[in-house]
């Protein structure tokens, strides 16, 4: 008995193991581990635009650029390395997997374009979420500078003190390529000096750079402005401001091999003002007595420094109107005018359009931002398209368009478009007023356009009995359904909810049709319908194709059985 | 995973539970007088435990057993590489991606089986039911960092593997084995070997971040474990008798 329960004991552990353990596979047999490739997100692109050629200059392929400022530790380029450059007229950057951006810590770096022959560019950025961005660097180049721009060179000397000893005048006067002038005077007495306080003594290289507002051109010239680059005397952000400038000055000196930076006393500096340049904070054009802003920009910086304020007048000989300022150290010199910048456009919704619209009705709109160089110029420097989807907000019974910027912009070709109680409503406006000291774009929407409507005459035909048609009550109710709506979901009955229906009128006794006015916005061509209705506890059903284009009148003719 | 596959090797077919028959107390073959009781400590490969076991008739041929177990292990950071598979990761093909697992593995069960002695000697039959609950988690993350061009990611970064296994709740037993429950003697050893019947496993799969890719091997994991139904167990079991 010992014997036979040992025995016993191994087959049963042997059949365990070979009953079934040899069907075993190992838990983890044939697993493999995929990893994402993702290691950079965001993938935006900038185009680079030479303003004279107006377009991309093949020049500048393959040149290297910079990316700078707080963040650009978390920007590689689609290989995720730090090697930035253009490549078939743009830059393309992406940000390291895993950066966040919000409106409260928003992302911000800067593309720095150096290249022979083009004034340096720095590009600011600032992301307040990690989306793709698409823009375009627009790039000022110096041997053939934009209409509206000019330029010349110059020189003074200064003695063995690093001191001038007489009056030196720079003029850029008026010519076809720029309507208006501009003039540095450097007085007697001036000593100057580098970035380290070292005078400059010999002769002085001078070369100036004059870009006027009177041209879309060189006001491309100017570059973007980000949101937090204009700073007052004492370094601190002038938050939400932009510039809208008037003219500005690009000065440089150089002289025993250094840089001029800064001067023992002001040189003084004059620019006209196109005649027709709008002031966005009066509201006219600029007229004598008006302030300006004078401000200064650092060479490879991007920040704008508010330096002081500057009284327009009108120039006797000329009877122009000029600004006079002084210049206290040398970089870029800009008289414009600083105002608050709009974060978004406020489209307000006429009633006509918005009569019945349920407040979150969804909204689409479509039109076209258009940026101008002032007022009333009709030089159109920007043009972009937006079509979104909005919801309609009841209580303020409006849009907003997010835009940033203050340069005049107006809004046209628009059309909005909803449904409000099943039919389709629209509007379409041709233009808008400029936003100028507002974020407030009126439009005048005109009243709704209803979409348009065909009739469909039903009747019901008698395929027995003595009558030929069968007159169908008056609001008897008619369904439809697209046909491949119909078949792909089971057949539904005519009650279900997947059917549409409508009150038919009341039949004429004279032609036996009850008729009812569609909207065509309900229909899609060349598609077949299915018609039903219910007839003496019977259901009816017709097909019918809507052609290739909603005709104005359809015929929908059911057969029934009639006494 | 090795763990896991050691743990649920594949043993036997379904018990018979209609001899259970055999404990109603009218059948004439039992009379109950002369039970004994005793308690023991158990080590099995489920665990640790105690059990409360109660002799069934005058014969010494069967006896009633109640008893639970519990063990848990934990996985601090063991560094498992897979071997030979791909790891596919931007156009490239690697091997060996090694990975850091942390879990834990809970052992246990509450048991009621029945002894039959079907020779009147140790050998046994053991056939009874457990409420199951050992179940294995752990998370599994990339040891290394990736690096692509000039940015390179560390392993919290890349995401995590998430893998639990459980049984069912309630699982059949069926074993076979030397000693008696309630011994003879003061002391007694028991040895049994026998296996739960716990089902299909049940996994869960779960990948995120970078290593999101990966779910797709549920699948594959799924079916791997398609044939795990038996839960073999080994236990050894010190009784002594407390009442005659």
């Amino acid at each position: 008995m010992k014997n036979f329960t040992t025995a016993l004991f191994i087959l049963f552990a042997f059949v365990i193991v070979l009953g079934s353990g040899c069907k075993l596979k190992n838990p983890v047999e044939g697993f493999s581990v995929t990893a994402k490739a993702d290691f950079v997100t965001a993938p935006s692109t900038f185009k680079i635009f030479d303003i004279s050629k107006n377009g991309y200059n093949d020049a500048l392929e393959g040149l290297n650029i910079e990316i700078t400022g707080k963040d650009a530790a978390v920007v590689y380029n689609s290989g995720a390395r730090k090697l930035f450059s253009i490549n078939n007229g743009m830059i393309n950057l992406c940000l390291r997997r895993g950066t966040i951006a919000t409106s409260a810590d928003p992302l911000e770096f800067n593309i720095e374009v150096k290249a022979d022959g083009y004034l340096p560019l720095i590009y600011p950025i600032k992301l307040k979420s990690i989306e793709p961005i698409h823009e375009t660097l627009y790039l000022t180049n110096t041997k053939e500078l934009p209409a509206g721009s000019d330029k010349t060179k110059g020189n003074t000397v200064t003695d063995s003190s690093g001191t001038t000893t007489v009056i030196k005048i720079i003029s850029l006067p008026a010519t076809e390529q720029k309507a208006e002038k501009a003039t540095i005077e450097i007085p007697a007495g001036v000593k100057m000096t580098d970035k380290n306080g070292t005078l400059i003594s010999g002769n002085i290289d001078i070369d100036i750079l004059h870009f006027t507002a009177s041209t879309g051109a060189s006001i491309k010239s100017f570059g973007k402005q980000s949101d937090n680059t204009i700073l007052d005397k004492n370094g601190s952000t002038l938050d939400e401001t932009i510039i809208i400038p008037a003219g500005w000055l690009n000065i440089s000196m150089y002289g025993d091999g250094k840089s001029v930076k800064d001067f023992s006393k002001p040189i003084k500096a004059t620019i006209e003002i196109p005649s027709n340049q709008f002031n966005p904070l009066t509201g006219t054009n600029y007229k004598p007595g008006d302030l300006i802003d004078i401000l200064s920009q650092d060479k490879g910086t991007k920040n704008w420094v508010s330096e002081t304020q500057a009284t327009i007048s009108r120039e006797a000989t000329t009877n122009k109107l000029i600004v006079e300022f002084e210049v206290l150290h040398l970089s870029t010199w800009l008289a414009g005018s600083m105002k608050n910048r709009c974060g978004s456009l406020i489209i307000p919704l006429s009633a006509s359009f918005t009569q019945g619209m349920a407040n979150g009705t969804p909204i689409q709109a479509s039109f076209m931002v258009k940026y101008f160089r002032n007022m009333l110029s009709t030089d159109l420097l920007f043009e972009i398209p937006i079509t979104q989807s909005f919801f309609y907000d009841n209580t303020n019974q409006n849009i907003v368009v997010n835009y940033e910027g203050a340069l005049p912009v107006e809004i046209s070709n628009g059309q909005l478009s909803a449904i409000v109680n099943g039919s389709s409503v629209s509007q379409t406006f041709s233009s808008s007023t400029r936003a100028t000291n507002t974020c407030e774009i009126k439009i005048t929407l005109g009243s709704i356009l209803s979409s348009s409507t065909f009739t469909g005459n039903f009747r019901a035909r008698c395929i027995s009995g003595s009558t030929d048609y069968a007159t169908l009550p008056n609001g008897s109710t008619v369904y439809y359904i697209k046909e491949t709506d119909y078949q792909s979901n089971s057949k539904p009955a005519n009650s279900s909810i997947l059917w549409s229906n409508f009150s038919a009128n009341a039949a004429t006794a004279s032609v036996n049709w009850n008729t009812v006015s569609l909207p065509k916005v309900n229909f899609s061509t060349s598609t077949e319908y299915r018609f039903s209705i219910n007839y003496e506890n019977k259901r009816y059903d017709y097909l019918y194709t809507m052609p290739a284009t909603i005709p104005d009148e359809i015929i929908v003719e059911l057969e029934i059985p009639c006494n | 995973m090795r763990r896991l596959y050691f743990l649920i090797l594949l043993t036997i077919v379904l018990p018979k539970l209609g001899q259970t028959k055999i404990l109603h107390s009218q059948d004439s073959l039992f009379v109950p007088s002369k039970k004994s009781t005793s308690i023991g400590i158990l080590g099995t490969t489920n665990g640790f435990g105690l059990q409360l076991a109660k002799q069934i008739g005058n014969k010494n041929k069967f006896a009633i057993k109640l008893s639970g177990t519990h063990y848990l292990y934990n996985i601090n950071n063991q560094i498992v590489t897979i071997d030979g598979k791909n790891i596919y990761f931007y156009g490239n093909t690697l091997v060996g991606i090694k990975l850091k697992v942390n879990g834990k593995i809970k052992l246990g069960s509450v048991n009621m089986a029945f002894d039959y002695h079907p020779f009147a000697n140790a050998f046994k039959i053991s056939s009874g039911l457990a409420l199951l609950f050992s179940q294995l988690n752990f998370i599994a993350t990339p040891r290394d960092s990736l690096k692509q061009g000039e940015i390179s990611i560390g392993p919290e970064e890349q995401g995590n593997i998430y893998y639990g296994l459980k049984t069912q709740l309630v699982c059949p037993y069926l074993g076979i084995g030397i000693g008696r429950a309630v011994p003879k003697k003061r002391v007694g050893f028991n040895f049994e070997i026998g296996t739960y019947y716990i089902g299909a496993p049940q996994l869960s799969f779960r990948t995120t971040g970078m290593l999101e890719p990966t779910s797709v091997e549920e699948r594959k994991l799924k079916d791997n474990l398609r044939n795990y139904r038996l839960l073999p167990i080994l236990t050894f079991t010190l009784n002594v008798r407390i009442s005659k």
